[in-house]
């Protein structure tokens, strides 16, 4: 969480990760869609196809105010593609909370897994543990023929127990459903936290 | 997420119930560091492809990624709306189209070069951190002493050729060639599938023997240390061996961190 006490402002960061081409850009295109004006920022998508040393997509979303305060939440996503690590490493730096994007097309399994175990290390990396850092996975483009099912998937890549969601970004099946999810998982984190704190 | 949904999110909760010592109080946004973070790394590249036109060869495809690299650092800019980082990048800018207009000739060349050694300073001091004493050792750059670029051509099965076609797609060191994917690695660099997959093998085994020798060296180090700090001991010079043991078990530290 960062605070900025001039501007009178709480930022939380969120991050999209997962695979290369799992739908993480998709994921915030939909989100930024369906936000409201009044509480969304410029939509940044630095497209690595075309930049390839370029490497997140951010949005800001205004939740709203709390003691004067206006909180607001940093959506990131990373690049997919493995040997970007170091980027990943740097966008994932000081997160509050992630969403594992897993693109459930079955050929994919070892770079959802690679991507997961990059993820975890993370998270080590940087002293949280993934059992309890706030964090939802999403089954996404579960419409393709002979996409991996949810429960195989669960079991692959969440030995936490963490929410997890089925989705279709590209159409924006299961994209709220995921961000309200990270959203309350972030907030019940820094309660816990505090309480943990007293 | 609706209006609704929005303003739900924080009903129930107060400031005080959120805030701990922990927090990170400051003026930069998530997206200024992120930017910055990023900028520092991404430099380091635009640095090492000028030290490339150093000798003159492939001039085209240094220039190519020198162009990359800084529209990728000016897009980084222009996105965290940093006046003074948009005017920095600028700069150089500036002095790289009025080269490439001028391509081929020798003093163009080292005019721009010239001007890359004062601006790699400059720019780290703005981005701060150790960028700036990293890039000043970066601008020290000696065609002979490339030691980022030497590093691939170390790997067995790297050529000439290969060297090339990795560096074109961005891939300077042993440790991000480990971790890429066959089938990414032959997209970006056109290698058939089965090479890329041999290149990442090879790559992976030659950053291993690195790490194992950077063990055995330390071992060595440290059992030198050892027989420094016990001399010190019977000399009984306290001051002395306390710092000694200090850095014995930064050593020792290092050590594990090598062994992983």
């Amino acid at each position: 969480m960062r605070i900025n006490a001039r501007k009178r402002e709480i930022s939380l960061k969120i991050v999209y990760y997962g695979p290369g081409l799992s739908g993480k850009t998709t994921n915030l295109k939909s989100i930024h869609r369906s936000a409201p004006d009044s509480n969304r920022g410029e939509l940044l998508v630095l497209d690595t196809e075309t930049e390839r040393t370029l490497f997140f997509d951010y949005f800001p979303l205004t939740l709203g105010e709390l003691d004067g305060f206006r909180v607001k939440l940093d959506f990131f996503t990373v690049p997919g593609q493995s040997f970007y690590q170091r980027t990943r490493g740097l966008v994932l730096n000081g997160a509050d909370g992630a969403v594992f994007v897993a693109d459930s097309n079955p050929r994919r399994e070892q770079a959802n897994l690679l991507s997961m175990e990059d993820l975890v290390t993370s998270l080590k990396e940087e002293g949280k543990d993934p059992a309890s850092f706030p964090l939802v996975f999403q089954w996404n483009k579960q419409d393709m023929r002979g996409a991996a099912k949810p429960a195989t998937l669960n079991k692959l890549l969440n030995p936490y127990g963490h929410p997890a969601f089925s989705a279709v970004a590209i159409r924006g099946e299961g994209v709220s459903e995921t961000q309200q999810a990270i959203v309350k998982g972030v907030l019940d984190s820094l309660r816990n936290r505090k309480k943990a704190s007293a | 997420m609706s209006t609704d949904t929005l303003g739900g999110a924080l009903s129930g909760l107060d400031l005080a119930s959120l805030l701990t010592q922990q927090d990170v109080q400051t003026e930069e946004s998530a997206l200024e560091a992120v930017s910055r973070d990023i900028a520092r790394d991404l430099v380091e590249v635009v640095a090492l492809s000028g030290s490339q036109l150093l000798s003159g060869r492939d001039e085209g495809r240094v220039l190519e990624q020198l162009a990359d690299g800084l529209g990728s650092l000016m897009r980084l800019a222009r996105a965290s709306q940093d006046p003074e980082h948009i005017a920095l990048l600028e700069g150089l800018d500036e002095a790289l189209v009025s080269y490439r207009g001028k391509r081929g000739k020798s003093g163009p060349r080292h005019a721009f070069l010239n001007t890359l050694r004062d601006w790699l300073p400059r720019y780290g001091s703005y981005l701060g951190g150790d960028s700036e004493e990293r890039l000043t050792a970066l601008v020290e750059f000696n065609s002979d002493e490339l030691p980022l670029f030497a590093e691939l051509a170390n790997i067995r099965g790297i050529g000439p050729r290969r060297l090339r076609r990795l560096h074109g797609a961005g891939f300077y060191q042993a440790a991000s060639l480990s971790h890429a994917d066959p089938e990414e690695l032959a997209a970006v660099t056109g290698l058939p599938r089965k090479l890329a997959a041999d290149v990442i093998a090879e790559s992976a085994a030659w950053q291993e023997e690195q790490r194992r020798r950077a063990v055995v060296d330390m071992n060595r180090r440290l059992q030198d240390f050892q027989r420094a700090v016990s001399a010190l001991k019977q000399e009984g010079n306290g001051e002395l061996l306390s710092a000694a043991q200090e850095a014995m078990n930064s050593m020792r530290a290092m050590l594990a961190d090598l062994e992983g």
